[in-house]
């Protein structure tokens, strides 16, 4: 379990995580979202004490990190791919790293074939792709057996073959009981990887839900209806509590009605439905809409083309 | 709503593993790291090849040219370690100084920080298991360059004529050499967790060693200055090592070889003190 409280780091003037305070509770995969400089691998890097916090506080199984009798066991972290000596073999870095805690070769072995990384282990590092760098890292996370995993940003320079894999071992360690952090600002990849979401912008928490309560939270439930009477509908369903807006010409979107009480005005009015379908945001939409007062680097508007020759 | 399948709350994962994090586990990790870089072995190949080159090219030279009529100390306890030492001195301290900070420095460039704090958070066991593998290092290779310079300069001595001495003080010499070059080593360390950039370190430990003395020296004729040059690691590393530690009384200030002894604990001390003051205060 990792419980952060009141967690801030400032750089000089500049706030960069805003008195952060969630629970990431064991058996969960929890998604750690937000746009880039939002403080995600800040916090990360606080939690497993690289950074010194300014105010509030980070634990671990209830105590900093640092107290810890065994650190490798209590937490594997993965917190930026390049994180070995490009100098140095993978196995050397495993070797020194499992040496701390007296970890048998065996167990390098076995964090070494869970990763795939069998044919290159003994090649310098520094011939190693961004996939390979980054699979080293989540070995080397894993060579404690930790209760704990923490992974900023896995998927980074994985190929789609590598993305489902790192997906497929996120939920397996959660179901094992582990205690899973991922982050990453792919929502599309977090939609399918994780159970719960911490979203965070400007260092400050935006929400702390799980996957289908935000998307739903932001969407609100809306029903989609297209019919050549569209506007008839529109007239009939509307009232204080229920928000129509027209989606096209035959097409409306119905707020603040459920799906079945329109399907029975339907027939009770005789309309003719060419579709009635429940909407929900993907949780894309909801992360934008969430996000966008958050957003710290913003692109401009796209320059017209024929502007710049 | 997703169905929540997870273990529940409280039955949580407990590793498999029952190891622990140990000082001497830290060591070992900062051991399998020097030994598995190619520059600790580049950095004790040049040093034993330079330092006997050193020997083989100068040594005969400088004896072959001496006149037996001519007062000289070539008989004296440690005469032929007192020679070895010259190049040693020399060339050792610039590869101690290099290696002691890219054993730190080397962490920062490479992102290798983040994992070896991933393990071992706590950063004085961090720093000591550092230190003691620099410490190692050094004794190790300069020992051997010792032992390789000190025999050519040997033979050269009795190839003119000469009888050796190995006694008391040319035990205290090779002592003072090695430990000069550990203590060196430590420097650099400090100058490296301290500054966290290699060439900011080499190049501020080379102008503590090379440069800081020869500027000094054109103060020297002031006494304060004259003092400051005489607390100075190369000064006392000189003391430590050379013949003139022979004569206690060579050295107004640090008296002899003990007193230059200490001076470099205290360098070696100060040192590692700052580095270990920004390496724990400072975001990894």
């Amino acid at each position: 379990m990792i419980r952060v409280e009141g967690l801030t780091k400032r750089f000089g003037q500049k706030v960069a995580v805003d008195h952060l305070s969630f629970t990431i509770e064991p058996g969960y995969v929890t998604g750690f979202l937000g746009p880039n400089g939002a403080g995600k691998s800040t916090t990360m890097r606080m939690i497993v004490g690289l950074d010194r916090p300014s105010a509030g506080r980070a634990t671990v199984d209830g105590k900093p990190f640092a107290a810890a009798q065994a650190p490798l066991r209590e937490v594997g972290a993965l917190l930026d791919a390049k994180a070995a000596n490009p100098h140095r073999s993978g196995q050397a870095h495993l070797r020194q790293l499992a040496a701390t805690h007296g970890i048998d070769q065996r167990r390098i072995d076995q964090v070494v074939a869970m990763t795939g990384l069998d044919s290159v282990i003994g090649r310098r590092v520094k011939t190693y792709s961004l996939g390979m760098n980054q699979r080293l890292g989540i070995a080397a996370a894993l060579l404690g057996d930790p209760a704990n995993v923490i992974l900023d940003e896995p998927v980074n320079g994985l190929d789609p073959e590598g993305v489902a894999w790192v997906r497929h071992l996120a939920k397996a360690l959660a179901a094992e009981g582990r205690t899973v952090f991922i982050s990453s600002h792919l929502m599309a990849e977090m939609s399918l990887t994780a159970d719960r979401l911490i979203v965070v912008g400007r260092g400050r928490l935006i929400a702390d839900s799980t996957v289908a309560d935000l998307v739903a939270a932001s969407s609100g439930v809306a029903t989609r209806l297209r019919s050549p009477q569209a506007g008839e509908v529109a007239a009939a369903l509307a009232s204080p509590d229920v928000t129509v807006t027209a989606e096209g010409p035959q097409t409306i979107l119905i707020r603040g009605l459920a799906i079945e009480a329109i399907g029975h005005a339907a027939a009770q009015h005789g309309w003719v439905i060419y579709e009635l379908t429940p909407v929900t945001a993907s949780l894309e939409e909801a992360y934008m809409k969430l996000t966008d007062t958050a957003v710290e680097y913003r692109s401009a508007a796209p320059v017209p083309q024929g502007a710049v020759r | 709503m997703t169905a929540l399948t997870a273990a529940p709350v409280g039955q949580q994962y407990r590793s498999t593993l029952g190891h622990e994090l140990t000082l001497g586990g830290i060591i070992k990790s900062e051991w399998i790291k020097a030994r598995s870089l190619r520059s600790t072995w580049w950095c004790g190949a040049l040093m034993v090849a330079l330092s006997v080159g050193f020997a083989a090219l100068l040594v005969p030279a400088v004896i072959g040219s001496f006149d037996a009529t001519f007062d000289l100390p070539l008989t004296d306890d440690g005469y032929a370690i007192s020679m070895a030492n010259s190049g040693l001195y020399m060339v050792g301290q610039v590869i101690a100084v290099v290696f002691g900070a890219l054993t730190a420095t080397s962490e920062y460039s490479s992102g290798s920080i983040r994992s070896t704090l991933a393990a071992a958070p706590r950063r004085g066991p961090v720093l000591i298991a550092k230190a003691i593998v620099v410490a190692l290092v050094m004794a190790v290779v300069s020992t051997i360059a010792l032992i390789g310079s000190t025999a050519v300069a040997a033979a050269a001595i009795t190839a003119n004529g000469y009888s050796l001495a190995f006694g008391a003080d040319a035990v205290k010499m090779a002592v003072g050499v090695v430990f000069f070059l550990v203590v060196t080593g430590w420097v650099g360390l400090g100058l490296g967790f301290a500054l966290r950039s290699s060439a900011g370190a080499i190049a501020s430990g080379l102008g503590l060693y090379l440069i800081l003395p020869n500027v000094l020296f054109f103060g020297a004729s002031r006494e304060w200055v004259a003092n400051i040059i005489q607390l100075l690691p190369t000064e006392a590393g000189q003391l430590a090592s050379s013949l003139a530690s022979t004569i206690d009384s060579a050295d107004p200030l640090l008296g002899g070889w003990t007193g230059a002894m200490i001076c470099l604990a205290v360098w070696a001390a100060a040192a590692l003190t700052a580095g270990y003051l920004v390496f724990k205060k400072r975001d990894a």
